[in-house]
């Protein structure tokens, strides 16, 4: 086996037998747990602030002019 | 049969680049769509775009942060930093896999037939260097007089600029062409190599420089949908390795910086059920060996 496989992180039953199923990022409970959705609350939360600061506007601007950057001449 | 990720890669395209006026219009399109950044790396200065590029708008605010602090809008990006998180969180770099038209075109061109060689796998670590730099440090750093930066990666990297912006627009509205000059051509030998690589290796421009691809690889190991290997299955054949888009090796490890979550090695290439994937640790239950043998000879 793989040395760097950290093949703990759990086990579930199927076809009777314990399979055990590792993704090699330390300890599943950490990332079975809360943080995974906390993150994306997180970033949900971030989203909502920079939508009413403005940003979707300067966004639309910025995309509807053509960008001479992008074309390579500008 | 019809591959379904071809499939939705296909109407991510058109929707992407919806916007089918544009020879009439000679012009890029300007709607209300635009203020919505596509999840995938498509110029919004392509004629037929129909969204704004994450990374362009990026770059765009970062480059004027200045300029907004003093006016009183504050402006930082979170808008684009919350929406690539939010998909980063959930699914990791999956969006490269199934919605991002320059991803499929890469693809698409791995199909001419040739002798195809491997990227060194550390080359896979210039992208954060690019992420860092043309991203972030330059356009925040380096002002004009008045405080303005630069889009860096737009200006004088970015191939899907020069090919969906750069090359159309230059023929839609000739005058346009007068303008091409050191810049341009350097911007243009970019894409023709990665182009001509594009032939010969997997994904190169994903796995070397994309800065899209590495925002989302860096929730890979942490989003809510994650994938699993069962070493005890596993037998090591490779198979996955060799189906896999971005040349990696899954019995090395699930959850790569470079896996895009495209589930080719779990639908099509692992025959011994040593692959699945995880809805944050609650477990696919994946068939064995002799199913998945009875399921592909069908
Ligand atoms: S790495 Fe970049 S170009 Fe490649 S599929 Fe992802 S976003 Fe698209
Ligand atoms: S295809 Fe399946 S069995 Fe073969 S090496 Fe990959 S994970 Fe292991
Ligand atoms: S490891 Fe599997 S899911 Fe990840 S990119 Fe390769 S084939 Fe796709």
């Amino acid at each position: 086996m793989n040395s760097r496989q950290k093949s703990t992180n759990f086990s579930m039953p199927v076809d009777g037998k314990s399979l055990r199923g590792s993704e090699e990022v330390g300890d599943v409970e950490t990332k079975g747990g809360l943080i995974p959705y906390l993150m994306v609350i997180l970033f949900l939360l971030i989203l909502v602030a920079g939508v009413n600061a403005g940003e979707v506007s300067a966004v639309w601007e910025k995309a509807i002019t053509i960008c001479l950057s992008c074309m390579g001449v500008g | 049969m019809i591959d379904i990720r071809r499939l939705i890669q296909a109407v991510s395209v058109l929707l992407c680049n919806a916007w089918m006026l544009f020879p009439f219009t000679k012009n890029i399109y300007q709607g209300k769509l635009k203020s919505i950044c596509v999840p995938g790396l498509n110029c919004y200065s392509c004629p037929a775009a129909t969204g704004a590029c994450p990374l362009g708008s990026l770059q765009t605010f970062f480059a004027g942060i200045r300029p907004s602090f003093r006016a009183g809008s504050y402006h930082v990006g979170l808008y684009v930093v919350g929406m690539l998180g939010l998909i980063g969180g959930l699914v990791g770099r999956m969006p490269c896999a199934w919605v991002c038209p320059f991803g499929f075109m890469q693809e698409l061109i791995y199909k001419i037939p040739s002798q195809k060689i491997e990227i060194p796998r550390c080359l896979s670590w210039v992208k954060y260097g690019v992420l860092a730099l043309f991203i972030i440090v330059f356009p925040l750093m380096i002002v004009d007089a008045f405080g303005y930066g630069e889009n860096w990666f737009c200006k004088y990297i970015c191939p899907a600029g020069t090919l969906e912006a750069g090359l159309p627009l230059s023929f839609l509205q000739p005058h346009l062409r007068e303008l091409w000059g050191t810049l341009f051509y350097g911007k243009l030998a970019i894409l023709v190599l990665l182009l001509v690589l594009m032939v010969y290796t997997r994904r190169p421009f994903c796995r070397v420089l994309c800065p899209l691809g590495a925002i989302y690889s860096l929730f890979n190991k942490v989003s809510v949908f994650r994938m699993v290997h069962y070493p005890d299955r596993c037998v090591r054949c490779g198979e996955c390795y060799r189906n896999c888009p971005m040349g990696i090796k899954f019995y090395e490890g699930a959850n790569q910086s470079d896996c895009i979550r495209c589930l080719q090695c779990l639908r099509k290439s692992c025959k011994y059920g040593a692959i699945g994937f995880t809805i944050n640790g609650v477990a696919t239950i994946i068939p064995g060996p002799e199913e998945k043998t009875e399921a592909g000879s069908g």
